[in-house]
């Protein structure tokens, strides 16, 4: 059963991936652009996180459900000070934009916290625990469930209630909606909001296996970029699996064939796949519309 | 009057669309508003739901109050709603949803429901598809979702602009059919329209529309008496 461990490994390195990888899509959806910055938003959240978990001694899973409101607020109000004067622009002004918020967080966090990695508080506990003989983490285990736990907030969110219905239609025909009486300048606020609270919680979730420095979440926009695109980057569950069955390719990639090779096989099979299937494997083909 | 509309002009940058247009609307009557292509009839009623992307000036009254450069939420909030020109449903959405969104503003659950209740008996068709990704219905379907969604609203003036562009004769009829149930339930009615006969046939007063100026107005009865002058303004004579 020595799949299992790293089966559950990587689906938890999946989700955090995945968590990345939703914040792009919604954003995307909202604002057509790739936020590039979004990464440095959970980085920049996770920091203030552990400055608040020093500074107040709060229990760490306090601190991991703070991190949705703490991230939703940094988001809503980048959308409203750095992309909405520049959002009626074509989307490559917008999209210079979040890579300048890139360049900013990354600076400032050095600035503020220093260039050296801090250490973070694990969530879980940190014994294996044997399951059918084999030993899984806890920390894969728990790191699966709270990802798993916030999709299905936000499936129910995005389909069954009238704001999230909304924001769908928002991204569907923004006129149609203004003339529904939706304020589409809000739904873009809370998108980014919503996106940032995201990251960040996926920042606090990988933060007690790595590090916390500017650094950490360099590869891992990559890589829940990546895993989005090879889901299909129009659809929430598509972007999400496609995250989860990259980071589970890697771990069996990192054990069985290469350790080295790793991140760069899941690039080439994702264009692979993305010959055969442009629209990624989980959403059907866009048809034409009249 | 219901809405008064005072020397309304729209410019897209260099280019007026609209110019000085003065009409009222009394509380339950159908208005036809005719004209040819790019005569300025959708900008007319963008303009009027706040929605327009040009540059709009002169006055706009509803129900006395001015609605000129109002947030589209308000104005809707006031008791306006338009099935807009080429429908524009949430396609990806099922019909449920996208009637769902035409009550976006209200939070009466049970007032909605009745109303959702009204809009299913008066389109029968759309309660068989209720669960139907709007983009896949038939276009008469979809027309009908438009309408549908704006009554949702529940407007005191519905403003439908040109619902039956694109269907077939025997469509056309049903879709012109609804003038009349809509405003046999109290709603006022401005009706943007390429087919004169048809709208004259279902409208008290009217307006011709050329090159954004009224060339033409009086009561419905009148105009459909002068069709042949009506129809040169549309060029379909
Ligand atoms: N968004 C826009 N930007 C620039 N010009 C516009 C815009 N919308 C409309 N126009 C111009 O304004 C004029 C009036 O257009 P409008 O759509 O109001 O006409 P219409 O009477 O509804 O025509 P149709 O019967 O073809 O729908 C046209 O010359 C059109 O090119
Ligand atoms: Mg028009």
């Amino acid at each position: 059963m020595n799949w299992l461990p790293l089966l559950l490994s990587g689906l938890a390195v999946g989700s955090i991936y995945a968590l990345i990888g939703l914040s792009l899509v919604i954003i995307n959806k909202a604002t057509h652009v790739v936020n590039f910055a979004q990464g440095e938003i959970g980085m920049f959240g996770t920091f203030i996180a552990l400055s608040v978990l020093s500074a107040t001694g709060l229990p760490v899973f306090v601190v991991l459900v703070l991190s949705f409101p703490i991230g939703f607020l940094i988001g809503a109000l980048l959308e409203i000070v750095f992309i909405k004067p520049v959002a009626s622009g074509p989307p490559l002004n917008v999209l210079i934009v979040t890579l300048g918020l890139f360049f900013m967080f990354n600076s400032l966090a050095g600035i503020i916290w220093g260039f050296d990695p801090y250490r973070f508080p694990a969530l879980f506990p940190t014994a294996p625990i044997a399951v059918g003989g084999a030993a899984v983490s806890p920390t894969s285990l728990g790191i699966i469930v709270i990802t798993l736990l916030v999709m299905a907030a936000l499936y129910v969110f995005f389909e069954h209630t009238r704001y999230g219905t909304a924001m769908r239609a928002a991204s569907m025909n923004p006129f149609a909606a203004r003339l529904m009486g939706i304020r589409v300048g809000v739904v873009a606020t809370v998108s980014w909001g919503l996106a940032a609270g995201l990251s960040v919680m996926s920042g606090i979730l990988i933060a007690p296996l790595t590090f916390v420095d500017q650094q950490m979440m360099l590869a891992i926009i990559l890589k829940g970029f990546a895993g989005a695109i090879l889901g299909g980057f129009a659809s929430l569950p598509g972007a999400a699996i496609g995250c989860l069955l990259l980071g589970v390719m890697e771990a069996f990639v990192g054990a069985y064939v290469d350790n080295t090779i790793k991140d760069s096989f899941a690039f080439v099979l994702i264009i692979v796949v993305l010959m055969v299937r442009p629209q990624g494997l989980f959403t059907k083909a866009l048809k034409r519309k009249v | 009057m219901l809405l008064e509309i005072d020397n309304l002009s729209i410019h897209y940058g260099g280019i007026r669309a609209v110019e000085n247009v003065t009409l009222s609307v009394a509380a339950g009557e159908v208005v036809a508003i005719l004209g040819a292509n790019g005569a300025g009839k959708s900008s007319l009623l963008t303009a009027i739901m706040g929605v327009c992307p040009g540059r709009v000036s002169g006055a706009i009254r509803f129900d006395g109050a001015s609605i000129a450069g109002a947030r589209p939420d308000r104005i809707v909030r006031a008791g306006l709603a338009m099935s807009p020109e080429g429908r524009q449903l949430f396609s990806g959405l099922t019909v449920e949803e996208n009637l769902q969104m035409g009550a976006f503003l209200r939070r009466d659950a049970a007032a909605v429901k009745r109303d959702r209740e009204a809009v299913l008996t008066l389109f029968p068709r759309l309660a068989e598809r209720i669960g139907q990704i709007a983009g896949t219905l038939s276009g008469g379907e979809q027309q009908m979702v438009a309408v549908g969604r704006a009554m949702m609203s529940a407007p005191r003036l519905m403003l439908l602009d040109e619902p039956t562009l694109g269907l077939a004769p025997l469509i056309i009829d049903e879709i012109m059919g609804l003038v009349g149930e809509i405003r046999a339930r109290g709603i006022t009615v401005i009706l943007v329209e390429q087919n004169a006969k048809k709208a004259l046939a279902r409208a008290d007063h009217a307006h011709v529309l050329e090159k954004g100026r009224i060339v033409m107005s009086g009561s419905a009865e009148e105009l459909a008496k002068n069709e042949e002058i009506v129809s040169a303004y549309l060029g379909t004579s």
